[in-house]
């Protein structure tokens, strides 16, 4: 199958398609893992590619919903790609020195279904911080620690 | 099965870089850089923690990088445990509100879940290896400033100094991804899509893809990938991501899934010539991870990226 139609080389000398850094904080000096929402998305430094505040299912950057049990965090292109057949590569992090990682498995999944569409426009992730105690199962998206970064590569 | 039509010797279309990427082995607790670029060394600091130093902290003086990594392993004798308890890898600098990164380097962790806690911890795996990827960008477009370009910064572009090219050479302009051993050597997605089966079969192809001949997949989960020319070097950097379907509105446990290199005994399926990718996920009856055809079955499209940096005929960094 043909590759996608390169974007121009051009500004930022970006060598991929996109790519950003992005911060989600909560507005108090929590120091520990929260079923809070986040209180604002920030982005850091990037190319074609911002974290953008649209929202879905439940996930509140208002702080409004204790527990991130379903949703997705939306990634929107400034110039929108040729085609959606692009690659994307996902890592997320946070600030050891306040949350235990003794106890957390930190997972970023990205989506494409009829819900969470992977278009030329933008694409949608699920972040989450799994949280397995005891004998039971991953629980999902249950806990998030303050300050946590989200990176995002497109090919 | 669709081929890719490219070829490798052929740069008519620019080939996405990385800032740095490396491979890293860790072998009873220490670990030492199979290969790299910008990368200058990597060192273990406690159990199951690591520091990775750059070479140039310049080209990452924002402090905003992305970095990706992937476990690759040989099999799954070469950890006590094996890795049917998972395993996981993530990084972080010593972060003080404001989270940001450090230009000097970063530091990961290798966990896995205890066995009857299931809580993850970090270990030193007895022999594996790291395949790690940074996204910068500000080396080439700031001129590797340091701060990141704010008022007052020190900014350099030196031939041979930090990775700007060989003393003595002559520079014209020239594209900075053209010819750079930063340069994607491959790249290509599988596409695995739903089949009418109970499990035990699972079809794959390929999408969009540069060097890469084939894919072939014995068993669920289990992807051999073919280059189209092969390289000069089995130690090359392979950075893994996954696109899903998701099976609901709700984050579901199948959904995390274990991406990993399988290189087999003495490197037996990671060669110049293609490599060996797995998809784990946690089974929630026993707990433990095994590669699945989970997406497939249950009649979602899965999709699985990869990238390759190393092991190209080219060399300038």
């Amino acid at each position: 199958m043909a590759n996608s139609t390169p974007l121009p080389f051009i500004a930022h000398n970006s060598t991929v398609k996109a790519w950003c850094v992005t911060r989600l904080l909560h507005n108090s000096s929590i120091l520990e893992m929260t079923q809070s929402a986040f209180d604002t998305l920030n982005f850091l430094d990037g190319y074609n590619l911002r974290l953008d505040v649209i929202t879905r299912n439940g996930f509140d950057v208002s702080n409004t919903s204790p527990i991130l049990s379903d949703g997705a965090i939306r990634f929107s292109f400034i110039n929108p790609l040729p085609d959606n057949r692009y690659k994307v590569f996902l890592s997320i992090a946070s600030n050891y020195q306040s949350v235990s990682k003794e106890t957390t498995q930190m997972t970023v999944e990205l989506l494409n279904s009829s819900l969470y569409p992977k278009t030329t426009t933008g694409f949608w992730v699920r972040a989450s911080v799994a949280y397995i105690g005891g004998s039971s199962a991953i629980t999902g998206l249950r806990f998030f620690p303050n300050n946590t970064q989200i990176r995002a590569v497109v090919l | 099965m669709n081929n890719s039509a490219s070829s490798f010797s052929s740069f008519a279309t620019p080939l996405p870089s990385c800032d740095a990427w490396g491979l890293v082995n860790i072998a009873s607790g220490a670990a030492t850089l199979s290969a790299s670029t910008q990368i200058g060394s990597v060192a273990k600091s406690s159990t199951g923690i690591y520091t990775v130093s750059f070479s140039n902290p310049k080209r990452f003086g924002g402090g905003y990088y992305g970095i990706m990594m992937t476990p690759e392993f040989a099999n799954d004798q070469t950890s006590p445990t094996g890795i049917s308890y998972g395993m996981v890898m993530q990084t972080y600098s010593d972060f003080t509100a404001p989270l940001v990164g450090l230009s000097s380097g970063f530091k990961f962790s290798t966990m896995q879940f205890n066995a009857s806690t299931e809580v993850p911890q970090t270990k030193d795996f007895q022999s594996m290896r790291v395949n790690i990827a940074v996204f910068s960008f500000s080396g080439d477009g700031r001129t590797g400033a340091i701060g990141g370009g704010v008022t007052g910064g020190t900014y350099d572009l030196v031939p041979g100094a930090g990775g700007y090219g060989v003393t003595g050479s002559t520079y014209s302009s020239a594209i900075a991804s053209m010819k750079s051993i930063r340069t994607c050597t491959a790249y290509g997605t599988v596409v695995i899509p739903p089949v009418k089966d109970s499990g035990t079969q699972i079809c794959a192809y390929l999408e969009n893809c540069y060097n890469v001949k084939g894919v072939s997949t014995g068993s669920p989960g289990v992807f051999d990938i073919t280059f189209v020319n092969a390289l000069s070097s089995s130690n090359y950097c392979v950075i893994l991501s996954e696109e899903h379907q998701s099976p609901s509105n709700d984050f579901q446990h199948v959904e995390s899934a274990l991406l990993l290199i399988r290189a087999g005994n003495a490197n037996q399926y990671k060669t110049n010539g293609g490599f060996r990718m797995e998809c784990l996920r946690r089974e929630s009856s026993t707990q433990k991870w095994k590669t699945t055809s989970y997406f497939s079955k249950n009649g979602l499209t899965q999709r699985i990226h990869f990238m390759v940096f190393g092991g190209g005929t080219y060399g300038q960094p």
